[in-house]
């Protein structure tokens, strides 16, 4: 089953009979507001279905459904805005509720961006090659959001793991892998080994202590306690590729999290991610040293 | 054989009122299980913060008759998440499993499917604990009166068969 159908699962048996027809290859989103009709993202623009609008008890529905009715199962990451169901990353919004001070859930649900993950073979082997001649040094993948950084981590993941190398992926909202009952989700190459569910800086010391990798991977350095663990695990003698939110390293120093990572040099490379239409390029820069 | 008649008339009678005993007797044993099954279900979710289709899977295999019916139930509906609520799953567990419980019961056990997987934790275990100590009061207030029920029931049921015997005879 592919991420697409693991996605239109999620809908309700309504709206899919309403489409009469599987949502299109290459769709990005499905994005569900409450009071407007469910719209899908394909190509970066949205499109609507043609059915009646969404009602908050549907959203409420989805979100039982993607947490197997187990709403304080997923806590921790509903108090990140965010659900991971099967490798596909639900986006949360409506009102919270607090206890301590902290987010403990959503009282009210307003919209639902359900993201579809993609394999997309080939599109870093130009990168993969050079990054193995200059020996994988440290390479951050930078893109906005939606641009694909998380497929191209994947994919120089799975080239770099095939290659012989081993690398341990910290994959905290289980989206590289998409690990479930049956396995995972996606191949992420031979000698790759999946940390899923656990914080970055916990989950990178438990690959350190156990599983002897040559490269660290996880996405998204978006929190201080990330960055720290990145810097943590620099002097640890393995290599490090992440992902980070921006359009590009002008932007990504304006960033208080990466101002620390980019002084001291933590990473010698970058994959920028450029976006245009509907086509990706895929550029590797030396960073200065 | 007329003092067969009246005898197998009265016995009767008195078959009815145990039968009767029975199901009170039944219904007490149930309460007790399902209040054994909401402990269980409530060790689940506070020890473990297991997710729901996890707790009542461990639930369900340490659970005792009715409650481990409700459970296992539960367990096989669980596929039609999404299409149906957990709310809607959980009550047709129950319509379909705790048949020997009154209707205030049943009532109080539905009310705990809409609080369950849908709340923050510490709401899941109140609403738990609150249908339990529910049904243990109506467990207590069954076991004490039926000491006296068992004396009324075998006492009509003996005098029904007897009355029965008269007038037939």
């Amino acid at each position: 089953m592919d991420q697409l159908q693991i996605a239109e699962e999620l809908l309700p048996a309504a709206w899919r009979q309403a489409c009469e027809q599987r949502l299109p290859l290459g769709t990005e989103e499905i994005r569900l507001r409450c009071g407007k009709a469910p719209s899908y993202l394909i190509g970066g623009k949205e499109q609507s279905f043609r059915t009646s609008p969404v009602e908050e008890e549907q959203l409420q529905r989805i979100l039982e459904k993607a947490t197997g009715a187990s709403m304080h199962a997923a806590a921790a990451s509903l108090s990140q805005g965010y659900l991971s169901y099967r490798g596909i990353r639900i986006g949360v919004c409506g009102s919270a509720s607090l206890q301590n001070g902290a987010i403990s859930g959503f009282r009210r649900i307003s919209s639902l961006a359900i993201r579809i993950p993609r394999a997309c073979r080939g599109i870093c082997d130009e990168a993969a090659a050079r990054l193995l001649r200059d020996g994988v040094p440290n390479t951050l993948i930078i893109g906005r959001p939606g641009d694909g950084k998380t497929t191209a981590l994947r994919e120089l993941i799975r080239v770099l793991a095939d290659s012989g190398l081993r690398i341990g992926v910290v994959d905290e909202r289980n989206e590289l892998a998409a690990m479930d009952a049956s396995g995972p989700g996606f191949d992420l190459g031979r000698c790759s080994d999946v940390l899923t569910g656990v914080d970055k800086r916990v989950g990178m010391t438990m690959l350190l202590r156990g599983m002897n990798p040559q490269i660290l991977a996880m996405d998204e350095i978006t929190r201080p306690s990330d960055a720290e663990a990145v810097l943590q695990a620099r002097g640890c003698g393995v290599g490090i590729l992440a992902s980070a939110h921006a359009a590009g390293m002008e932007e990504l120093r304006q960033r208080p999290v990466y101002r620390q990572l980019l002084e001291q040099k933590v990473f010698s490379a970058c994959l920028l991610i450029r976006r245009s239409g509907g086509e990706r390029r895929y550029t590797l820069e030396r960073l200065g040293s | 054989m007329r003092a067969l008649g009246a005898l197998l008339l009265v016995a009767g009678g008195f078959s009815f009122g145990i039968c009767a005993l029975r199901e009170k007797r039944s219904r007490i044993a149930a309460l007790r299980q399902i209040e054994g099954m909401l402990a269980l279900l409530c060790a689940e979710l506070e020890l473990h913060e297991a997710p729901l289709p996890e707790a009542v899977s461990n639930a369900a295999r340490r659970a005792d008759g009715m409650g481990r019916a409700l459970l296992y139930e539960l367990e096989a509906q669980f596929s039609r998440l999404g299409e149906a609520s957990f709310a809607q799953l959980w009550t047709t567990a129950v319509s379909r499993t705790c048949v020997q419980l009154l209707p205030q019961e049943r009532d109080e056990l539905n009310r705990l499917g809409h609080s369950l997987g849908r709340y923050e934790l510490s709401a899941q275990l109140l609403a738990l604990h609150a249908c339990r100590a529910f049904l243990e009061e109506r467990r207590n207030g069954a076991e004490q009166a039926f000491p006296a029920e068992r004396r009324l029931w075998l006492g009509l049921s003996a005098a029904a068969g007897a009355f029965l015997a008269i007038l037939l005879l």
